[in-house]
């Protein structure tokens, strides 16, 4: 019982503060009333009894606090009261507050944007029902050295014959992400589309909000297929999300399609963009659906029940060798693979920015962990005679502690609330840059960097966090300051004065935590450094080609009309006919685009050799390096003849000639061969095909006269208004060939460079705040310093000393402080550089002109920062100084 | 105020206070005067000391206040004595008694 009527009382009290004041202040002036009348009822006149009456009392007000400090509402009133004294502290030391406040938004707020995006990236789950039964399926396809295979599209008859063979999946779906061109009343437009079968949208478990999907009629080859499904975005622009558009028409990549389905906002297919859908055997012609050598389309699949991840990529091995025997290819002996989802998540490029990301974020969260210690540290002995004095005053040491603590979550807490709010920003950002940055998918590779950074924000829970996390440093931080100010410190604060107490510090504590700054923030200069370079160096190395006004088309020939007239003819057709179109500059055709294309390789040996030496090999027309605008260093191009004639020639680049040939001259020393040497006709300048971030590698090129191979056409004017012109002149040659979708050359550079822009950019953000709050921690380790020494200072001064000559004494201690920072600093760089020498190119991990670099950079930043201190320490007047003690 | 006041034998004020109460509610002076007269003038309550006592005796329950008009029609805080302060006191006069005896025992042995 006696608990219930004391937490009512509690209760009462806390909840009616102002009420329960005005009674004490009530009941003590009554008490004081009658300890005055009985004073004077003992004889004292009546203005000393009411003093000794209030005397005996302890003074009103400290008797009411007394009262006050017992009541359970304390802690809420003191709280308060601390929030308002701790705000009234930073409001009155600005740089403080804001050094604390930026330090803790930068850290938290590259730690939450970062896990925002790994999160997305790496770790959420995909938007599609059950993405754990969901699998990738690919062709493995041999390259030039035995044993090496690379994932490959799928051919229409490859995939017919791997359905209707496997039991591991309850559906299988094709899919290839699409530019369609859709005409309207107002025009052509590109968008970015998918062409599927009928299951993709029951496998990924999409409905759409109105209509239907594709049903099976119109999924088969020959079928009722020219219909389309849109998306809600489509919908709603186009169409004014009106609800009796299905049954509408729509012109799609020329061709009346009739409107079926909406799919709901929540869905944009696997390519994560997609606008609208049509049936995969609408978008190819009969050419490629039944030719087997015809690989551009990706396969999904759902494991059926009972059917686990391992069972599927074993069967899906097996039939690989079954599908090999079925369509044997002379390259050698092709296979098929399975992957899940998450094995194909993210290209493994984006993957290892991502983890260098997080160490990154990780190093400056230390980094401002150790920057608010110090700066804690530091103000905390220089308000030790404040505290001293409270504690003398008869304030507990609890209510001392709780102060500081009150102090530290505050910061903590807003400075966290800045930081979520840069971090959001910070989000917004990256989610519109990484998917570009995903480089252009190769092989039958899936990416779902799109799909995973769609609807990315920095969610509720993360931002939780953060202020837990917040909340935990406000806390530590505390609780380290509070216990070292209450601790250590005694009533000797008020007999010796400031400095002594600060003196008595442990200085190497907080030289130590400067130290490790200082460390920190060279490892993370010198890994910015090194991507910078690397970045500065991809950009700036030439290419070997132009790809200003440059398109490039796949195209798969009529397997019918190569076998009757030559591939060589048809291939000649097509050129003449882009050739001819207005605005076309040059036309030439090859196996192999530059920029995320795999090519084929081969050893080649010069004749009186006796080493071979590998080369990439790639087979072009006569106009290729002309189109491409690659230089021709000596000798001439292959001429039509030598193609149509099946002439035995070679081209080979500057690194073939330089690696393979030697002191030997290429054009007068053939390539030795069966059943005659290959003679070498001209050298051609250094190309960057496939990886750009490698340098050139050696090449040969030989006469193009396969089936299969892309269209290389040079325009003037916006590339992307010549796609629909150059697909039309391809149909006109002949229908039967089977073309992939156009792309421009520029987009494809500016892909293929974004995520090394975006490393290198995000590392030198993070760079240049660890340089800043390094110079932070610094400039609050030597401001205390100077004001630990200003009486030194101001008799150096009286002595005749300048400002800079006291400048040169700070400055000294403190690149004494940094040194040793920067020292270990770049020893711990070592293996850092090291770690991220694959993503670098054209920089050695260990450049020594980024290290000194970044020693110079720190050294100076030292200094800047030392001159503050010693500036204001010269404003005060030397006897004032002197007399402060 | 001709004799020496002893100070209160620490730790024995919420006892004390207790006690006064369970003879009649009063208020805040009036218990530190009842506590001064009971003892005839051996103690004096530091009367800075009481009011945070009675804030805690509130706050633990053994102990209720109320406004009443007191002798000369004023107002003023009463202190009531609850059925949980009553237990309370009887507890520590016991144990109280027991301390004393044994302090008695201990100081009365002959060397």
């Amino acid at each position: 019982m006696s608990f219930w009527l004391g937490l009512r009382f509690r209760l009462r009290t806390a909840l009616n503060r102002q009420a329960a004041d005005e009674e004490t202040r009530a009941e003590l002036a009554d008490h004081i009333e009658r300890q005055t009348r009985k004073h004077i009822k003992e004889g004292m006149d009546p203005a000393t009894a009411a003093r000794v009456a209030a005397l005996e009392l302890g003074g009103i007000a400290r008797s009411r606090d007394d009262t006050a400090e017992v009541r359970s509402g304390r802690f809420l009133e003191q709280f308060a009261g601390d929030c308002r004294y701790a705000l009234r502290g930073l409001v009155a030391r600005p740089w403080f507050a804001i050094t604390a406040l930026a330090s803790l938004a930068i850290g938290l707020g590259a730690g939450t944007a970062i896990y925002t995006v790994v999160n997305a990236a790496l770790i959420a789950g995909l938007p599609y029902r059950d993405p754990s039964r969901l699998m990738s399926l690919s062709l493995r396809m041999p390259r030039q050295a035995p044993g090496d295979m690379i994932d490959m599209t799928w051919s229409y008859p490859k995939f017919v014959f791997l359905r209707d063979h496997q039991r591991s999946f309850a559906s299988l779906s094709l899919y290839s992400p699409e530019t369609v061109i859709a005409t309207w009343g107002d025009g052509a437009q590109r968008l970015p589309g998918e062409a599927v079968s009928a299951a993709y949208f029951a496998l990924l478990g999409a409905t759409p909000q109105l209509g239907r999907v594709f049903s099976a009629e119109e999924d088969r080859v020959g079928g009722p297929s020219a219909v389309t499904i849109v998306s809600d975005a489509l919908w709603r622009n186009r169409f004014g999300a009106r609800r009796d558009v299905i049954g509408e028409v729509a012109i799609v990549a020329g061709v009346k399609h009739t409107i079926i389905g909406v799919m709901p906002p929540s869905f944009t297919g696997l390519s994560g963009d997609a606008q609208l859908w049509l049936p995969a055997v609408d978008t190819r012609d009969a050419a490629s659906l039944t030719a087997p050598g015809a690989h551009n389309l990706q396969l999904v699949s759902r494991l059926a029940p009972g059917a686990t991840i391992a069972s599927a990529k074993q069967e899906v091995a097996a039939l690989g060798v079954q599908l090999d025997a079925t369509f044997p290819d002379d390259d050698g002996r092709w296979g098929a693979a399975a992957y899940s989802f998450d094995e194909r998540r993210v290209n493994p490029a984006i993957r290892q920015s991502l983890e260098l990301l997080s160490v990154a974020a990780v190093l400056v969260l230390l980094i401002v962990s150790v920057n608010l210690t110090t700066l804690f540290l530091t103000r905390s002995a220089g308000r030790q005679v404040e505290f001293a004095i409270r504690l003398a005053l008869g304030a507990g040491r609890g209510r001392v502690a709780r102060q500081i603590v009150t102090e530290t979550l505050i910061v903590s807490v807003l400075g966290a609330v800045i930081g979520i709010g840069l971090a959001i920003a910070a989000v917004r950002v990256l989610a519109t840059t990484l998917p570009v940055a995903a480089p252009v998918a190769v092989g039958s590779g899936l990416d779902f960097t799109r799909v995973s950074f769609a609807g990315v924000h920095v969610g509720a829970a993360t931002i939780l966090f953060a202020l837990g996390a917040a909340l935990v440093v406000g806390l530590t931080l505390g609780g380290v300051v509070a216990s070292r100010v209450t601790g250590a410190l005694q009533f000797d604060a008020l007999r010796q004065g400031v400095t002594t107490i600060v003196a008595r510090q442990p200085t190497f504590l907080r030289g130590g935590l400067v130290m490790i700054q200082v460390a920190l923030a060279v490892v993370l200069l010198v890994v910015s450094g090194l991507t910078l370079a690397s970045l500065q160096r991809t950009l700036a190395t030439p290419l070997g080609y132009r790809t200003e006004g440059l398109l490039s088309v796949k195209i798969t020939l009529d397997p019918g009309r190569v076998a009757r007239d030559s591939a060589v003819a048809l291939w000649r057709e097509i050129i003449e006919r882009v050739g001819a179109l207005p605005g076309v500059q040059t036309v030439g055709a090859g196996d192999c685009a530059p920029i995320g294309d795999h090519c084929d390789g081969t050893s080649i040996t010069p004749v009186g050799h006796g080493g071979a030496g590998r080369v990439a090999y790639r087979r072009v027309s006569p106009t290729y390096f002309r189109v491409l605008g690659t230089p021709l260093i000596r000798g001439r191009f292959f001429t039509e003849d030598e193609v149509a004639q099946r002439r035995r020639v070679a081209i080979v680049n500057r690194a073939a000639a330089r690696e393979i040939w030697g002191n030997d001259d290429p054009l007068t020393t053939p390539i030795g061969g069966e059943p005659s040497p290959i003679d070498v006709v001209g050298i051609v300048d250094d190309a960057r095909y496939g990886d750009l971030e490698r340098p050139p590698e050696p090449a040969m090129y030989v006469p193009f006269r396969g089936a299969r191979g892309g269209l290389f056409v040079r325009v003037s004017g916006d590339p992307a208004s010549f796609a629909p012109s150059i697909r039309n002149a391809v149909r006109a040659a002949g229908p039967g060939h089977a073309m992939a979708n156009v792309q421009i050359m520029r987009n494809k550079l500016r892909d293929a460079t974004a995520r090394s822009r975006l490393t290198a950019q995000i590392f030198t953000a993070f760079a240049a705040s660890a340089l800043l709050l390094a110079a932070i921690g610094v400039y609050g380790t030597l401001a205390l310093s100077v004001a630990q020494r200003s009486r030194e200072f101001a008799i150096r001064r009286a002595l005749g000393a300048d400002i800079p000559s006291l400048l040169g004494i700070v400055a000294r201690q403190a690149v004494r402080l940094g040194g040793v920072g920067i020292v270990l600093g770049s020893v711990l760089a070592f293996p850092a550089s090291r770690a991220i020498a694959s993503v670098l190119y054209g920089v050695q991990p260990l450049e020594p002109r980024i290290y000194s670099q970044t020693a110079a950079l720190l050294i100076g930043a030292l200094i800047v920062a030392s001159v503050a201190p010693v500036v204001r320490s010269a404003r005060v007047d030397p006897r004032d100084a002197m007399r402060a003690e | 105020m001709s004799e020496e006041h002893l100070a209160l034998v620490p730790g024995t004020l919420e006892m004390l206070v207790l006690k006064t109460l369970s003879l009649a509610p009063m208020h805040g002076w009036g218990i530190g005067d009842r506590i001064q007269q009971l003892s005839r003038d051996t103690f004096r309550v530091n009367q800075g000391t009481l009011y945070p006592v009675l804030e805690r005796l509130q706050q633990k329950g053994w102990v209720t206040a109320e406004w009443r008009a007191s002798e000369n029609n004023r107002r003023a805080k009463y202190y009531l004595l609850t059925r949980a302060g009553a237990k309370r006191l009887a507890a520590e006069q016991r144990d109280w008694a027991r301390s004393t005896r044994g302090i008695d025992l201990i100081l009365r042995t002959e060397g």
